[in-house]
């Protein structure tokens, strides 16, 4: 796990800009860099561009939460899971907040739950990983916790839940679960070494409503307490490939 | 869409009136009523765990149940074939089932389907994968689900 984290963080390190300004951080003084997004960036355009991110159900239906950034101007959009390939569609792009609304015939996994109440303070634990690299968690045991909730100061936004995580390319959509859980977030983007910034619950769930979903909202443990939320994670979650002609 | 019902006595919990469907037929047809013979607990006071947990193994199940290979294109044509005949499929089944620790599928028992085969090749379907999460360790089981059978020529 740790060997994993370490791994995730050096790919991190790498990912990143130079430093533009400094920041408030607990450790070591941090350095701003442009907001950086957390799709997979698109390939050379030789043959075909393409993006990936993660989403996750949102009900029954098919219907899929991920981030604006990884579903728009997009030729097709394929949702990859446990070998299965599906199409889908978007339904709705918040103007507002890096949220996008897709769908797919069917659905392919279990669906999230939101907090009726948002209680998600900082330095609380939280689980958010891309897609992809949930089967090797799992593999290794299962995770529970992998980023906490930062302070707001220096790098956050209205709407958005500042995370100290170690995510990377192809995070952008995936829920940040809570130690119940529950989605207090989608992952949105990097906007330094170690912060990332998530859509919080409120303004999802308002946009989920907005756009007549029908999702469910608890405050009670969803999963047995200590069990991995990177299982959790991978039940709910799906790869989603943006395809740009 | 599920009603989950169990009881703490005989420490079963019970998913009834949730349906299966096949894939890629894709209508779920609802069995209406719950498990007969049973005590159970008021779905209301069942631990949301549990029921997320039972949502996913119902999914696997369905999953499996669609899956395009052997023995599941088998019981799905032994299913058309028979569903609605004198001596075929009920319309429904309650399936028990034993999660292990690791997400397998220790066991699964069901009523008898009148064929052998049939029914040889239904509790391979449902022992044969991982549900993808560990139950919760509180949770009573046997877990039971209904299932409807009700495949679409």
């Amino acid at each position: 796990m740790l060997r994993f984290l370490i791994l995730l963080g050096a790919a991190a390190l790498a990912s990143v800009e130079p430093a533009t300004a400094q920041l408030w951080m607990p450790v070591r003084a941090p350095e701003r860099t442009a907001p950086q997004s957390l799709a997979r960036p698109p390939e050379p355009a030789a043959i075909r561009r393409e993006k990936s991110g993660t989403a996750f159900f949102v009900d029954d239906s098919g219907h899929m939460l991920t981030a604006r950034h990884a579903a728009d101007d997009c030729a097709r959009i394929i949702v990859a899971k446990e070998g299965r390939f599906v199409p889908a569609r978007v339904v709705a792009l918040s103007p507002n907040f890096d949220l996008a609304l897709i769908k797919v015939p069917k659905t392919l996994g279990l669906a999230a739950v939101f907090p009726r109440n948002t209680t998600a303070t900082v330095n609380d634990m939280m689980f958010a990983a891309a897609y992809d690299t949930l089967p090797g968690m799992m593999t290794r045991g299962g995770v529970v916790a992998n980023a906490t909730v930062a302070s707001g100061r220096g790098g956050s936004e209205a709407g958005y839940l500042a995370l100290d995580s170690t995510v990377t390319f192809g995070a952008s959509g995936s829920p940040v679960l809570n130690s119940r859980g529950l989605v207090e977030g989608v992952i949105s983007r990097r906007t330094t070494i170690s912060r990332v910034l998530a859509v919080g619950a409120g303004e999802t769930k308002a946009f989920l409503s907005g756009n007549g979903i029908r999702f469910e909202e608890d405050d009670r443990p969803q999963m047995a307490g200590g069990g991995s939320r990177a299982n959790r994670a991978a039940s709910i979650s799906a790869r989603v490939t943006c395809l740009q002609s | 869409m599920i009603v989950a019902k169990s009881v703490t006595r005989i420490r079963s919990f019970v998913i009834a009136a949730c349906a299966l469907a096949f894939c890629p037929w894709g209508a779920v047809a609802t069995a209406p009523g719950a498990a007969q013979g049973l005590d159970y607990r008021d779905p209301s006071k069942a631990p949301p765990s549990w029921g997320q947990f039972a949502k996913l193994v119902q999914y696997r199940f369905e999953t499996w149940m669609g899956a395009e290979e052997e023995v599941a294109n088998r019981f799905r044509s032994y299913m058309i074939e028979h569903a609605g005949k004198e001596g075929g499929p009920p319309p429904s089944l309650v399936v028990r089932a034993w999660l292990n620790p690791d997400g397998t599928v220790e066991r699964v028992s069901f009523g008898a389907l009148k064929d052998a085969k049939a029914e040889a090749d239904l509790r391979t379907i449902l022992t044969r994968g991982n549900i993808g999460e560990a139950p919760p360790p509180e949770m009573l089981q046997p877990l039971n689900l209904r299932l409807s059978l009700n495949p679409k020529k």
